[in-house]
């Protein structure tokens, strides 16, 4: 039987909906809470604990909070890379602005490196005028005052999790990746990285450069040709391209075109 | 405009003073105290001011009070013809929405990261600055295409500006979360069937039936639509004279409405299915012959034989090697079956008593071994099996109920379907519109006084002199006419050739390749009509980085994650967009995840506007007052596209003129007093009530069997297509689909598969028929409280309606063990939501209907784990935004896909009781009014 036929036979006669007074509508508790109107539960947001966590689930905390922003990936992971030895803030932030990424992030150096240590990416460490480590132990014992002056310097170096997301990502093995995915698309990515190493190149002399490549004719997304601009950001996903008022190869970018010739 | 000055307490003092005395008694003389001065005290300045408001997209006119600078009461305008001095919740709330705390006033750049309701305040120079900083480099590094533009849905302020924002950079892509979802295949088919007016009442479209002097409506259709919740105070107003008049209403929706309470029949189809019922009832009026047979055979194609090769109606010189049309090159003649000799015969444009055939509609002939049939044959045949029995059965009706209802929409003396925006958010978004106008049409139902699909107002479209013809691209047409790509249906080849060769060729070409470049284009071509991009194409896009990646991202609307289907699908890809700028008055959940920078706009109390009229009446919305620093829609825009310019040198990427849309408040002033007739905008507010309405004579308004008239080249005028006649059997979607005719025009779209030029039944991809997992299926529809997603922060909205409600049946509720309000968890392939669970009669067992709802509540201060308010209650996170799309038009599917539900909690964060929402009660009231920012 259809849902029409059981209504019926429900209630003994053919009933239009709304026919039926069972009282529902009539008083529909829009006044009364609901049984399941419960309190919520004042859970608190995750942190990262090494710890406790994975290895796994740490680097998913570390890779989430690197890449919710595009215009600051590529500079944190460069702020990890450059953590692998300890480095001190003032130094670690002048490194910062050296990079290209720099002028596109959209928080200052200090609190992309905040950003970091909250997302266990990097351990910080409070030094006293003697090069010693001030613990928390000090800074309890101590007035604020006291506790502000103790610190004379900041350090920040990169956590076990930290460095295992640095070799994940090297920009080396980010372009090898690449390559692997997409081998149809090698020579153009090989014009394209000699064409920029030349000199830093406008997007306008890539697009014209490769306006008639192959594999921009060949190939089709969405029944569309791919746009010049998917090699300029492939390239520059991976490290190996950025932008220095042109498109220039990074220092790993020369490596990876030389070996690439050598072959 | 009138002004009163009041005082209060003078008016009174005399009467409240003695009362006091007496009810404080002589025994006690020190009880008064002295305070500060009441604001009775105070003089009170008040006026009255005509305005529009804009809480949906129907406008009704409103006067608003003001007091001291502060609007304090809203109410209808009488003198409007429909809304008749009706104002709804929508309209009525506007005063929490105005004077929010939630206000955004100043320019905001995020602080913190995405997901932190953190922001800094900055100054607007700064603001433009940093948003032409972020889009001239990212086109610089990565070129034009880099850059995306959307906008809100129906009433959205920002529709023409967002359209026209990134051609002016030279990018393709826009979209808007309606669009496909919503309108855009109503409108379309209608310019693509018959070069007129669709069944959309909400648009607007439909006004015949809501005239207020000599109205002939006697029945009409609801189908998919709900106007007494949706636009409650006009069309909704409409509907209920209408009904009190005796006018018979068949209601075609899943849901037991307010409109389908009121109804003759009511027909509470299963969600998606519509294409059945619409061909149920093809056959039934086929097989009973209720047709209007002269309009059918006439003024319809249905008689044209169809090549079964090319599937276009055969051109009389294909079979007549010696024939010769007395008719111009742009009006064929085609072929059909003459109903006296049973032969073949050339059908030669006329009217029907100059007719030299009389065409059989339905007919199937062999002519040199090739079997051809009419399109009314194919129709027909298309629709045999749709029996009352098989489509009660699979649509989940009644035989007897269906046959009921179409015995009253064909016996009525006249009849007209609206048909709503239900239909565009399914598969079938082009079938339905096929198949509801293909009824009127067969009826005879156009352009006769009392049916929906009319042509009025003063255009050529209205009273035509020469042969209609139909502008495709944009609204009208206007970018063919801008930019020189579309052919203009009607139009002779010659002509249209001639047309586009007084373009500048660079600026063809360069519009050109946007239109082949655009986002999902080649298999949904229904898009270029709007130039809107298909949405989830661009999410691919936006994900892979392919075939380009946008990724600099201005909208101009409130919460797409309330709005776009499947929500999380979005919030995945923020990550690759490199920077986001909003406009809306208030920050919205899309705004807390999302915006790197938002601009402040105006309210509708603060915004001047001309907004769509009712029937012949245009109205005013009017800057009754003004506070912060926002700003009117299209500024933000403007200004920094001028910002743009200057970094680049004075020159732009894309076309010109590129933006439509004003940079400064003193142009949106002087357009809209031009639009009002006023030679300034001084002169309309200070003599508002001689410009406002502004008033077009009803016999310059109304006009009906334009098709008839006689025009210039001594044919009657029929219809702008290219054969003239309405084109029930849809050609035009074939050349669409084969080459992106006409708007590629003179370029070619690469091909698709063929689009079907008939209401063709699809059974939703996700069906409850067979879906064991998720055995429920969902739509949704409006509750009268919201316009998409405004007013969650309204606070008597909210008290109303505190919640997302899912409305269940009864026995299907008691099986699942779900008492009525219990909190349930809503599950889809996509993703798992919460509502209360309203338990009804009114809908069916395995039907589940729900509402767009988001919590702006998740982010208040107050709470100790902020969240954004998108994921509890949402539906769009529910909603399936992966293929089978609809073919023309790439509609996703919001409505009909299955759920399965259970009993839950509530969620965190989220408010119910009355008292929860103080935090939302308007505080702004004491904000001093400011001058123009620009």
């Amino acid at each position: 039987m259809n849902d029409w036929d059981l209504r019926n036979a429900e209630y003994g006669r053919d009933v239009s909906w709304g026919d039926a007074d069972d009282g529902i509508e009539s008083d529909n508790g829009m006044l009364d809470p609901a049984e399941t109107d419960l309190a919520s539960s004042e859970a608190t947001p995750e942190k990262p604990n090494a710890g406790a966590w994975s290895q796994e689930k740490c680097l998913d905390f570390l890779e989430r909070e690197v890449c919710r922003h595009p215009l600051n990936r590529e500079l944190l992971y460069k702020t990890l890379e450059l953590c692998l030895d300890p480095l001190e803030l003032s130094a670690l932030e002048q490194r910062m602005l050296s990079f290209p990424e720099a002028a596109q992030a959209t928080q200052d150096p200090y609190h992309l490196v905040c950003l970091l240590e909250d997302a266990g990416g990097l351990r910080r460490t409070e030094l006293d005028g003697e090069g010693r480590e001030v613990t928390d132990l000090q800074k309890r014992e101590s007035t604020e005052d006291e506790a502000d002056d103790l610190v004379a310097s900041v350090l920040f170096e990169t956590t076990e999790t930290g460095r295992t997301f640095v070799r994940q990502h090297d920009p080396r093995r980010r372009f090898a990746e690449l390559l692997d995915a997409e081998p149809v698309r090698k020579n153009c990515y090989i014009e394209l990285l000699g064409f920029c190493n030349e000199r830093p190149r406008p997007y306008t002399e890539i697009e014209t450069l490769l306006r008639s490549n192959a594999v921009l004719l060949s190939e089709k997304k969405s029944g569309l040709p791919l746009q010049p601009s998917v090699f300029v950001d492939k390239l520059e996903r991976a490290g190996i391209l950025e932008w220095r008022d042109g498109w220039s190869l990074s220092q790993e970018g020369r490596g990876c075109l030389d070996a690439l010739r050598g072959e | 405009m009138q002004e009163r000055n009041l005082t209060r307490r003078s008016f009174v003092q005399a009467a409240t003073l003695a009362g006091a005395a007496a009810a404080i008694g002589v025994s006690m003389p020190n009880a008064l105290v002295e305070t500060e001065p009441a604001y009775a005290d105070e003089p009170v300045e008040t006026k009255v001011v005509k305005t529009s408001c804009h809480g949906c997209i129907q406008m009704c006119p409103v006067r608003a009070y003001i007091e001291n600078g502060v609007v304090v009461k809203l109410e209808g305008n009488p003198d409007a013809p429909v809304s008749r001095g009706s104002l709804c919740l929508k309209g009525l709330n506007q005063l929490h929405t105005m004077y929010s705390p939630r206000r955004v006033l100043h320019p905001l750049k995020r602080a913190g990261q995405r997901g932190e309701n953190k922001w800094e305040v900055i100054s607007w120079d700064e603001a433009l600055d940093l948003a032409a900083e972020q889009i001239t480099s990212t086109i610089d590094k990565y070129g034009p295409y880099s850059f995306f533009a959307s906008v809100g849905g129906g009433g959205s302020y920002s529709f023409m500006e967002a359209m026209t924002l990134p051609m002016a950079f030279g990018s393709p892509t826009v979209f808007e979360p309606g669009c496909a979802q919503c309108y855009l295949p109503r409108y379309a088919m209608a310019k693509y069937m018959y070069g007129g007016n669709d069944q959309s009442v909400a648009d607007n479209a439909v006004q015949e039936i809501f005239k207020v002097e000599d109205n002939k409506a006697d029945t009409v259709v609801l189908w998919g639509a709900q106007p007494s919740v949706s636009q409650t105070a006009e069309s909704g107003r409409g509907m209920a004279e209408l009904r009190a008049q005796g006018v018979k209403t068949i209601v075609v929706d899943p849901n037991f409405s307010p409109d389908a309470q009121k109804a003759d029949v009511w027909l509470p189809v299963r969600p998606g299915t519509d294409t059945g019922l619409l061909l149920c009832w093809f056959r039934y009026i086929f097989e009973n012959k209720l047709y209007n047979e002269e309009f059918t055979k006439f003024w319809t194609n249905l008689p044209f034989l169809i090549d079964p090769d090319t599937k276009l109606p055969v051109k009389a010189e294909e079979l007549f090697e010696d024939f010769v049309s007395p008719t111009p090159e742009n009006t064929p003649a085609y072929v059909c079956v003459d109903a006296a000799s049973g032969e073949p015969k050339p059908f030669v444009f006329s009217l029907p008593e100059n007719a030299d055939v009389d065409p059989e509609i339905f007919a199937t002939v062999e002519i040199d071994g090739k079997q051809y049939k009419s399109a009314g044959q194919i129709y027909k045949e298309e629709a045999e099996p749709w029996t009352l029995e098989h489509t009660a059965e699979n649509c989940w009706l009644q035989a007897d109920k269906i046959e009921e209802a179409v015995k009253l929409y064909t016996g009525a003396s006249v009849a007209g379907i609206v048909n709503g925006v239900a239909s565009d958010m399914t598969e079938s978004a082009s079938q339905v519109p096929l198949g509801c106008m293909g009824l009127d049409a067969i009826m005879g139902y156009v352009d006769i006084p009392g049916c929906t699909m009319t042509q009025y107002g003063t255009g050529v479209v209205a009273n035509p002199t020469s042969r209609p013809v139909t502008y495709h691209n944009g609204f009208d047409g206007m970018f063919s006419d801008m930019y020189g790509c579309g052919a203009v249906v009607g139009l002779s080849d010659e002509e249209n050739a001639e047309r586009i060769a007084s373009f500048d060729p660079a600026v063809q070409e360069q519009f050109g390749r946007l239109l082949l470049d655009r986002l999902g284009m080649k298999d949904h071509k229904g898009l270029y009509t709007w130039c809107h991009s298909h949405i989830p194409t661009v999410r691919e896009a936006i994900a892979t980085g392919e075939p380009f990646k946008p990724r600099v991202w201005f909208d101009m609307s409130g919460n797409k994650l309330a709005m776009l289907g499947n929500a999380k699908s979005w919030y995945d890809v923020f990550p690759e967009i490199d920077f986001i700028i909003g406009q809306y008055p208030m920050l919205t959940s899309f705004h807390v995840e999302a915006a790197d920078l938002v601009f402040p706009v105006r309210e509708w109390l603060e915004e001047p506007m001309v907004n769509m009229t009712q029937l012949n009446t245009s109205w005013l919305q009017n800057e009754c007052v003004h506070i912060g620093e926002t700003v009117s829609h299209s500024i933000p825009a403007a200004q920094v596209i001028a910002r743009c310019k200057e970094k680049w040198g004075g020159t732009m990427p894309g076309l010109t003129p590129g933006y439509i849309g004003s940079a400064t408040e003193a142009e949106v002033k002087e357009s809209v007093a031009a639009t009002l007739q006023a030679p300034s905008w001084e002169e309309l507010i200070n003599n508002t009530d001689k410009y406002v309405p502004c008033v077009i004579p009803p016999e310059d308004y109304w006009h009906y069997k334009q098709y008839e008239t006689i025009v210039d080249d001594g044919l009657p005028a029929g219809f702008g297509t290219e054969s003239r006649k309405f084109e029930v059997y849809c050609t035009l979607l074939l050349k669409m689909a084969r080459t992106g005719y006409p708007f590629c025009y003179p370029y070619e779209q690469e091909a698709c598969a063929d689009y079907s030029p008939i209401c063709t039944y699809i059974e939703p991809a996700e069906s409850p028929l067979d879906d064991d997992e998720y055995p429920f299926v969902l739509t949704s529809g409006r509750v009268p409280y919201f316009h998409h997603g405004t007013m969650r922060h309204a606070a008597f909205a909210r008290e109303l309606f505190p919640t997302a409600e899912i409305r269940i049946n009864t026995r299907t509720a008691a099986e699942l063990g779900i008492s009525h309000m219990d909190w349930v968890k809503v599950s889809s392939r996509r993703g798992e939501v919460h509502a209360r669970a309203y338990l009804t009669e009114g809908v069916a067992p395995r039907t589940v209907w729900m509402e767009r709802f988001w919590n702006p509540e998740c982010y208040d201060e107050s709470q100790p784990n902020k969240t954004a308010g998108w994921r509890e209650c949402n539906v769009n996170v529910l909603t399936k935004n992966d293929a089978p799309f609809n073919e023309v038009f790439g509609s996703y599917t919001n409505r009909g896909f299955t759920v399965k539900i259970e009993k839950s909690e509530k969620p965190s964060n989220v408010w119910v009781e009355p008292h929860e929402f103080e935090p939302f009660m308007p505080t702004l009231q004491s904000e001093p009014q400011t001058k123009d920012v620009f």
